[in-house]
């Protein structure tokens, strides 16, 4: 049981880094569609969402850890007779 | 297994899928259908986690819940003892009936009845150990089995998640449910008696025999009654005619009698208002020759001397005799007593007998004996010594029977009223029919609780 926790442990470090690396992308990206000199609505539309999508991710990123003690702290609140 | 290993793998699924569902939020592609992903893992993450943090804190409810509804584990339990042992019995009854040996030929029909009812216990019994095994399973692996459920749930993109939210909800529903089964139970049906009452004939055993009764010099008793009790009870079990062939003969008029084939009997001669025990004292069918489809017995009535005329006794409890003529009608020989032995007859009032004993002290009273008054002549010896004994019947000639009710230990009739219908229909009810709505019912609040945990098919989105 240990090692499939280690391995679920592993893969989720590596999504986490994963999930660094194309947020600066996508964030870089959206930018990059919306700054762009080319006049058509839907592209920049796309980068706008780009830009909008990473920044929520960045924003789960950081606060992925406080989420999960947020929920460990409501749960403890929750005390049975 | 240990939950909390399930548990912690549970926990870390559950940040898994959280951070894929980031990852699928960073992903540069603008594609809507992918994206929507992206909430649907984080907000399932989150709920994955709160079910893992608070797997124990549910179980504790749970207990508190059936607590409070009147349910206990040991109620369960003895509800659970109770019935299968009442089931048991009542199978090993009819087992024991539908193995009868059937000399009469009657006993297929009464196991023709009871086949059904058969059926309707073994299935009751079946039922009973499927749920015995229910609640095994409840009671030992519930707690694993949730944490197994809860690491279903948490696998990312809800590929487990229905059976994990199955599974969750089976272990919390019958971890409350199944102990309230009794009371669930005994609020609706009450619980029955056995639906068959099998006679007692049936738990002795039934056999045919064809049984001789001799007196002390080798001849048939060729009038007389004969009692048949069981051992150690006492209770008189059947009570047959001794007619002029010397066998015993049913109320029905057949000389194959029935006796008990599983338990020991002991028999008593009647005659002119005169018991006499008969030998041997115990009587064990399986001890006689069977053939012809009965067991032939043979039995000694050791104190009787002369009995061949109809309701007619010459005996004595000294002996021994020593025959020296026997004719028709009369009876010569002598017979050695002991002070305080005696030589007695005892005849219809009807008839005229002589019974010559020189040296004998005479007593003679009159007796009645089913509705018939008989004369009853006792001599008794008062010195030890061998003495002459002379009978002689001049006339006789009874004009009607002795009213003793003949009683057959085993009347081959087809008597159904052992099964009690009424009985049966609260047997079946109490055992099967509610117990299994009962199961319907958890089953049915388990896929509910299910489908409310694992929410529906199609994907939730923008939760978060």
């Amino acid at each position: 049981m240990a090692d499939l926790i280690d391995f679920i442990q592993d893969i989720t470090n590596r999504v986490t880094v994963l999930a660094w690396a194309l947020f600066l992308l996508t964030w870089s990206i959206g930018w990059t569609l919306r700054g762009a000199p080319i006049p058509l609505s839907r592209l920049k539309r796309a980068g706008n969402s780009l830009v909008e999508d990473s920044i929520w991710a960045a924003f789960w990123l950081a606060i992925g850890s406080t989420v999960f003690s947020f929920v460990t702290y409501i749960i403890g609140l929750i005390s049975v007779p | 297994m240990d939950p909390v290993d399930f548990l912690l793998v549970a926990y870390k699924l559950s940040l898994l899928s959280f951070y894929i569902g980031v990852l699928v939020y960073t992903l540069p592609v603008p594609l809507p259908g992918l994206k929507r992903w992206a909430p649907t893992l984080i907000s399932d993450s989150i709920v994955a986690a709160g079910l893992s943090f608070l797997f124990f804190h549910l179980f504790r409810l749970g207990e508190y819940i059936m607590g409070l509804l009147g349910g206990s584990w040991d109620f369960l339990f003895k509800w659970y003892h109770d019935s299968l042992a009442t089931v048991i019995s009542i199978k090993t009854l009819l087992v024991v009936i539908q193995a009868i040996p059937d000399p009469l030929g009657v006993i297929d029909a009464i196991r023709s009845l009871v086949s059904p009812v058969d059926k309707a216990v073994t299935g009751a019994l079946l039922f009973l150990a499927t749920i015995g095994g229910l609640i095994e399973l409840v009671r030992n692996y519930a707690v694993v089995i949730a944490a197994i459920g809860i690491a279903l749930y948490a696998v990312p993109f809800r590929l487990a998640r229905g059976g994990g939210a199955w599974l969750l909800a089976f272990s919390l529903v019958f971890s409350i449910g199944l102990p309230l089964l009794p009371v669930f139970l005994v609020s609706i049906a009450e619980s029955p008696g056995s639906p068959v009452n099998v006679p007692e004939e049936l738990r002795m055993g039934i056999a045919v025999a064809e049984v001789t009764v001799e007196d002390s010099l080798g001849k048939t008793v060729k009038s007389g009654f004969v009692r048949i009790y069981n051992i150690p009870e006492g209770d008189l079990i059947a009570l047959y005619k001794l007619e002029s062939d010397g066998r015993l003969y049913t109320s029905y008029g057949d000389f194959r009698v029935t006796l008990p084939s599983r338990v020991e009997i002991a028999a008593t001669l009647e005659i002119a208002g005169v018991t006499f025990p008969l030998n041997p004292s115990t009587i064990n069918l399986e001890d006689y020759e069977y053939y012809n489809g009965a067991y032939h017995v043979r039995l000694t009535a050791p104190h009787v001397l002369y009995s061949e005329e109809e309701y007619m006794v010459l005996y004595t409890n000294g002996g021994p005799f020593n025959e020296s003529l026997t004719g028709n009608r009369t009876l010569s020989g002598i017979l050695y007593l002991e002070p305080g032995e005696y030589l007695a007859v005892s005849f219809p009032v009807e008839c005229t007998v002589s019974l010559e004993s020189p040296g004998l002290r005479y007593a003679t009273r009159v007796i009645e004996w089913g509705g018939i008054e008989f004369n009853n002549t006792i001599g008794y010896a008062e010195t030890a010594g061998w003495y002459n004994v002379s009978l002689r019947i001049n006339e006789c000639g009874m004009s009607e029977d002795p009213s003793i009710n003949v009683m057959d230990y085993f009347t081959p009739s087809l008597d159904i009223s052992f099964i009690d219908y009424n009985i049966l229909a609260s047997f079946i009810l109490y055992y099967f029919t509610v117990p299994l709505m009962y199961l319907f019912l958890l089953f049915s609040v388990t896929t509910g609780v299910a489908r409310f945990l694992g929410g529906r098919d199609r994907i939730q989105v923008r939760v978060v």
